[in-house]
């Protein structure tokens, strides 16, 4: 072998250990890429799951505090409630008391119901109503 | 949208509600006394104040319990 084709030789090794090297290294960087953008697919994924987290938690926390508002005026409103409650019995009372009265005095002013004034009550009915009258329950209790 | 706020009832809205007291007996029937017609109506005036009065305390009851109209 001649010296000339032995370097031939060599520099077709050499050429194809270059080459060799050149579509490997071309391989790899395609599959760090495909890497690189699936990674960076995953941080936007996971970016948008936190804003949406974010906006829920918000949320859950502004009806809660809706919520809270929404408590403190009921429990205003019944405390109030409550406050006024017997000074409401006491003017339905007063009312009672006023229309009786009222009543009262028209059957006294009214000729037209002077009968109804005199007029009793059947005892039969009397006891359905207002149950034994008081003589009668206290011979019966007596043993009269 | 209502917000309930319940809590035990006040005691003054769950006590029972006397009844109004029975009329003494004014007229008299073949000598023995007897009410007279016109108190047993008086009555009745006195039994819708009582049921004005438990009308109010439902009111209020609704308005304690839940904080919305009755």
């Amino acid at each position: 072998m001649k010296w000339s084709e032995g370097f031939a030789l060599l520099l077709c090794c050499a050429a194809l250990l270059v080459l060799g090297f050149g579509l490997g290294s071309q391989h790899q960087a395609g599959k760090d890429s495909a890497r690189i953008v699936q990674a960076e697919s995953k941080v936007a994924s996971a970016a948008e799951d936190t804003r949406a987290a974010r906006a829920t938690v918000a949320d859950v926390q502004a009806r809660l505090d809706q919520q809270k508002r929404d408590l403190q005026t009921a429990r205003f409103i019944a405390n109030a409630a409550l406050d006024a409650r017997d000074a409401l019995q006491k003017h339905l009372d007063d009312m009672t008391a006023q229309r009786t009265a009222e009543a009262e005095k028209a059957a006294r002013e009214s000729p037209d119901c002077a009968d109804l004034r005199r007029l009793p009550i059947c005892p039969a009915v009397a006891e359905q109503l207002f149950g034994a009258a008081p003589a009668a329950a206290a011979s019966a209790a007596s043993g009269h | 949208m209502p917000v309930p706020a319940y809590r035990p009832l006040d005691r003054s809205l769950t006590r029972p509600i006397a009844e109004p007291p029975v009329p003494p007996q004014r007229c008299s029937l073949k000598g023995k006394p007897a009410w007279c017609a016109m108190d047993g109506l008086i009555w009745i005036e006195q039994w819708r104040g009582k049921v004005r009065e438990a009308n109010a305390d439902r009111a209020t009851a609704a308005k304690v319990s839940a904080g919305t109209d009755p």
